[in-house]
């Protein structure tokens, strides 16, 4: 079952200026889907959609299988949201903001020790959330997403401000929220990896259009198109014969031939080839990109 | 807990803590204040002739006071609590929450209410022991011997609180559409000053909604109706603005 599905959605916040393009977004139940894109791409705007808090300009909108409306409030109660920076009354203690939410969601008062607990912020509960650091805010921001047991957790940059030590418990916290309850999460971020530990799924939108959606797995397979071999010898003809039967070969800036490969056991059978065609290796260097360059290149083009 | 009361119990912790709740008890005391020390330093001056009930003095003291100072308390008050949610850029969070925009949007109304209500029964009952607490300073002040007219009393309030709520139409309307708090001050306060100037005279009053309570100083109840056109006035600009910014509210405003 899809907990999230777009279909062809659209948006501008001008008529003549589309913001968003024909975006088809798929969530399956369970998954944690990181939503990646440089900053200004559409994430919050998609999420924003998502949420029914802005109006599409065509397409459509289904959460739990139902379209998404402003009386949609069966399908808010299972949703835990933080968009952005977290909502916090900022006079009021974190208990305080806790049991607005409380009310509103209909939750049992008892829920907001547990997620005070979950969220590691039993301590402060008491405290005036303008004293709270950055990271405790996010934190209460997670915990007001968590109050009603959600099936679905949409976060908005969640790490936005987080220090290193933050960002790792904050994906702790979402990966033991995912395999305890099965939580759906649906995560953004600018930054690849920031989330590419945590995410089963990924959506990457540029300009306002998904250029790619799929498995983390299916990301690793692209990243295995850009991985390259580059390899100097005493006779680059009679190497080139050899391998060309094989692999595709061409020539970089400094003369030197450099082949793509799939798999590591490639490698190997390139070097074994070479040796035993007696061709003496000058130079031989594996450059293998990390998903964060596949990213940076799907981005940039 | 219907949806509408929960809204409006959510509203009552958001001002926790809030300058909004504490206007709404300096603001009612301020008048009373106001009149007490006017009392004490000219006592003689207030001194009711013969059979004169002094408790008729005092409150037209009191609501004159009022008149002018309850539409700014209004203006504030709604810009405050609204401010409360632009501050804490929280509608992005509420819209997403199992309540419906309605609800918020009647949890909020009602909860402008209760302050602009409990804001009165602050004042009226600190006017009381004020009165009471000359009457034992000064004897000759009568307080003790006389009790308030309290049907004139409700009457006046009535009246007031029908000539206020054009205000609070329009400035609950303004002030959830536009964010800067100074802002809303800005236009109650050029309102406001108009309507001074205009010193609630002219065929221009009758339709300018800050001029209503204006037209309320030293006010002397009509034998023949018991509200005047510009209260009626003030109930339809009270009636049609609501709609329209409950329709905005629901089905427009974002956030």
């Amino acid at each position: 079952m899809k907990i999230i599905e777009t279909q062809n959605l659209q948006f501008g916040f001008r008529k003549d200026h589309l913001v968003l393009k024909d975006i088809n977004l798929k969530i399956e139940r369970g998954c944690i889907y990181g939503f990646l894109g440089p900053n200004g791409a559409g994430k919050t705007t998609t999420i924003r959609l998502l949420l029914g808090l802005l109006t599409p300009n065509s397409g459509n909108v289904k959460l739990f299988d139902k379209p998404v409306t402003n009386s949609s409030l069966e399908t808010f109660d299972n949703i835990g949201t933080m968009i952005e920076t977290p909502s916090l009354y900022e006079h009021l203690t974190g208990l305080d903001n806790l049991e607005i939410t409380r009310k509103l969601k209909n939750v049992p008062i008892n829920r907001i020790n547990k997620v005070l607990e979950i969220v590691k912020l039993t301590n402060a509960a008491k405290t005036k959330v303008k004293e709270y650091s950055l990271g405790m805010k996010q934190r209460l921001g997670l915990a007001l997403a968590l109050l009603s047991e959600p099936q679905l957790l949409i976060l908005d940059e969640p790490t936005n401000g987080l220090d290193p030590q933050g960002m790792i418990e904050t994906r702790e916290l979402l990966h033991q929220l995912n395999e305890e309850f099965g939580i759906t999460i649906l995560i953004s971020s600018h930054l690849l990896s920031e989330i590419e530990k945590l995410v089963t799924h990924l959506g990457i939108i540029k300009n306002g259009e998904l250029v790619f959606q799929g498995t983390i797995q299916e990301l690793h397979h692209l990243k295995s198109g850009h991985s390259l071999i580059q390899i100097d010898t005493n006779d680059n003809d009679a190497a080139i014969a050899v391998l060309r039967n094989y692999y595709e070969i061409n020539f970089n800036n400094d003369n030197r031939l450099e082949i793509a490969f799939q798999k590591r056991e490639q490698i190997s059978h390139i070097c074994k080839t070479l040796v035993n065609e007696d061709l003496e290796i000058y130079y031989f260097n594996v450059t293998s990109n990390d998903l964060e360059s596949i990213f940076l290149n799907i981005t940039n083009n | 807990m219907s949806k509408i009361a929960k809204a409006f119990s959510t509203e009552i912790i958001k001002s926790k803590n809030t300058f909004a709740l504490w206007l709404t008890f300096i603001g009612a005391a301020i008048i009373p204040l106001m009149v007490l020390i006017t009392y004490v330093y000219n006592w003689q001056l207030f001194i009711p002739k013969i059979g004169e009930n002094p408790w008729k003095e005092i409150f037209i003291r009191s609501f004159n006071g009022i008149t002018l100072f309850t539409p700014l308390f209004i203006i504030l008050i709604i810009g405050l609590l609204f401010n409360i949610e632009h501050k804490a850029n929280s509608w992005k969070h509420i819209f997403v929450l199992p309540i419906s925009k309605s609800n918020v949007f009647v949890g909020k109304y009602l909860f402008v209410f209760f302050l602009i209500f409990f804001y009165f029964v602050i004042f009226v009952l600190l006017t009381l022991a004020i009165g009471y607490l000359l009457g034992v300073y000064e004897e000759q002040l009568f307080f003790l011997n006389f009790t308030p007219d309290w049907s004139e009393i409700f009457s006046y309030l009535t009246k007031f609180f029908t000539s206020v709520m054009a205000i609070v139409g329009i400035h609950f309307w303004l002030s959830f559409r536009i964010k800067n708090l100074i802002a809303n001050l800005g236009i109650g306060l050029a309102g406001l000053a108009f309507a001074i100037i205009l010193n609630g005279k002219g065929s221009l009053t009758l339709f300018l909604p800050y001029s209503f309570p204006i037209k309320m100083l030293n006010y002397e109840s009509n034998s023949y109706h018991f509200l005047e056109q510009y209260h009626i006035v003030s109930l339809i600009y009270f009636i049609v603005l609501s709609c329209l910014s409950y329709l905005d509210f629901t089905k427009r405003f974002k956030g």
